[in-house]
């Protein structure tokens, strides 16, 4: 199969600050404020199920309390349903994440977040940014394109209603697609995918 | 005025954060009758920016502060520094300084003293400290230490202080000793007044000291919602990340912190209103 063009993955790349140029200080709330509105516009625009790729890679500097206003509140916004099935993925080298942008990380951990990152648009790998605990990570890892919970406890040898409060976290941080599916005698039940697609 | 010098941790003169406030613990060298800098032999950012607030505070209340300049070594890097410049209607000098004005720039990159009121001079500030840096060959990592310091004390004195001044900073590179010092003041509410109420209600410890410790932890705020309270956790993980020190001084208490360990007190005579923040880093991966 091969690999996902750039457009199959992303409905929008942006690059990111957009209000200003990307070797300026991130570093006011106001600042973070203002990009959080443009991030939410793009989101606004996005049609459903659509993906929004952040190219963050070029920022020099950003510190907590921009990191805080823009991706903490966004992540916020996220899990309390605004943008419904809209998702959003970091897009930065990996040693930029580690380094001049772990403010994100340091950011969205403090308010117990997770945003999804990838190191390139190809997202030929990913991983989530933040704090996501061990189980949730092993379930999002899990998670094949069709799985239902039924399925997803089968894989992971745990209890159905595990499974169902780990898919619901997951689906409510947008970490991962969630569709209600009906079966052939009318039954329903929801059935799970990766917000990317699989790399492998 | 009382010229008696004040010995400040076994040296004489020094005018950083600490010798600042054990300057104005004696209540004979720094007060809001008059500050006396004349046996003063050395001057920090830290020392810079917490006196100009000081003044700032006693002259709201009492107008013009007079000041003895030290000698003109120490005055010429003061000139040089635009701390006379930002005081000059708040202060009177008892000699006149214009002959230092003009002299060649100080060899070691270093930024005038600025006054930040706006969440844009943060931005403008923070990138002109950050250029200073990478051309005075500190390295991407400490200049990353130093711009988070710098924008969170920032903008911690914008969003809380209340400062009828603002916020005052400075940064220098010290070539012998391979260290950085970034600095921070205001003149407002201090660390202890914006948190006593928060900790009153969870019934913590409020000794001054113990609320600036407790401020630097974590979700610690004046502010409710998710998020706040992280600024000053970052700049102490930048700290100490960085291998670096830091001192806080805000009303009666101060801490100060280098790696993990710390240490705090409290003065019984004289209050620091608002806040001030000295943190030195030594350069380890300074560029060649």
């Amino acid at each position: 199969m091969p690999a996902p063009s750039k457009s199959a993955i992303f409905e929008e790349t942006v690059n990111f600050p957009q209000h200003r140029p990307s070797q300026d200080p991130l570093a006011t709330r106001e600042d973070g404020q203002e990009e959080l509105a443009l991030l939410g516009e793009i989101l606004e625009r996005t049609p459903p199920g659509g993906v929004v790729g952040i190219r963050v890679g070029e920022v020099e500097f950003m510190n907590y309390s921009f990191s805080d206003e823009c991706f903490g509140n966004l992540c916020g916004r996220l899990q309390t349903g605004e943008y419904p099935d809209r998702f959003v993925v970091l897009v930065a080298p990996e040693e930029a994440m580690g380094d001049r942008l772990q403010d994100i990380s340091v950011a969205l951990k403090n308010r117990k977040f997770a945003m999804l990152w990838t190191p390139d648009e190809g997202a030929a790998e990913y991983d989530v940014v933040g704090e996501l605990s061990e189980a949730l990570k092993e379930t999002l890892k899990a998670v094949e394109p069709g799985d239902t919970n039924e399925v997803l406890a089968d894989k992971l040898n745990i209890k159905p209603t595990a499974c169902i409060n780990r898919t619901d976290k997951l689906t409510k941080m947008r970490l991962l697609r969630k569709k209600l599916h009906t079966g052939e005698y009318g039954y329903k039940q929801y059935e799970f995918a990766p917000v990317l697609p699989d790399p492998r | 005025m009382n010229s008696r010098i004040a010995r400040f941790n076994g040296q004489i003169g020094t005018l950083n954060l600490r010798g600042l406030r054990r300057a104005i613990e004696s209540g004979t060298v720094i007060s809001r009758e008059g500050v006396d800098l004349s046996e003063i032999d050395f001057v920090t950012p830290g020392g810079m920016v917490g006196l100009a607030c000081l003044i700032e505070g006693w002259a709201l209340e009492r107008g013009p502060v007079p000041l003895v300049p030290p000698a003109d070594e120490v005055a010429g890097y003061m000139v040089r520094m635009d701390f006379l410049e930002h005081l000059e209607s708040i202060i009177a000098l008892d000699r006149s300084l214009s002959h230092l004005k003009g002299r060649s720039r100080h060899p070691a990159p270093l930024s005038e003293i600025r006054r930040v009121h706006t969440s844009g001079d943060v931005t403008v500030v923070t990138a002109q400290f950050g250029k200073i840096l990478q051309g005075g060959g500190v390295g991407e990592a400490e200049v990353q230490h130093c711009c988070q310091v710098l924008s969170e004390c920032l903008t911690n004195a914008l969003y809380h202080a209340e400062s009828p001044c603002g916020a005052y900073t400075a940064i220098q590179k010290w070539t012998k000793r391979n260290e950085v010092c970034v600095a921070v003041a205001d003149a407002g509410l201090g660390i202890p007044g914006t948190i006593r109420d928060l900790a009153k209600s969870r019934g913590a410890a409020s000794a001054d000291h113990e609320l600036i410790r407790m401020a630097l932890e974590p979700g610690v705020s004046r502010r409710s919602g998710a998020g706040y309270g992280g600024g000053l956790d970052r700049v102490l993980r930048s700290v100490g990340v960085g291998s670096g020190r830091m001192k806080i001084w805000s009303s009666r208490g101060w801490v100060e912190s280098w790696g993990v360990s710390r240490n705090e007190g409290e003065g019984l005579s004289h209050a620091f209103r608002g806040t001030c923040v000295e943190a030195v880093f030594p350069l380890q991966n300074a560029r060649v």
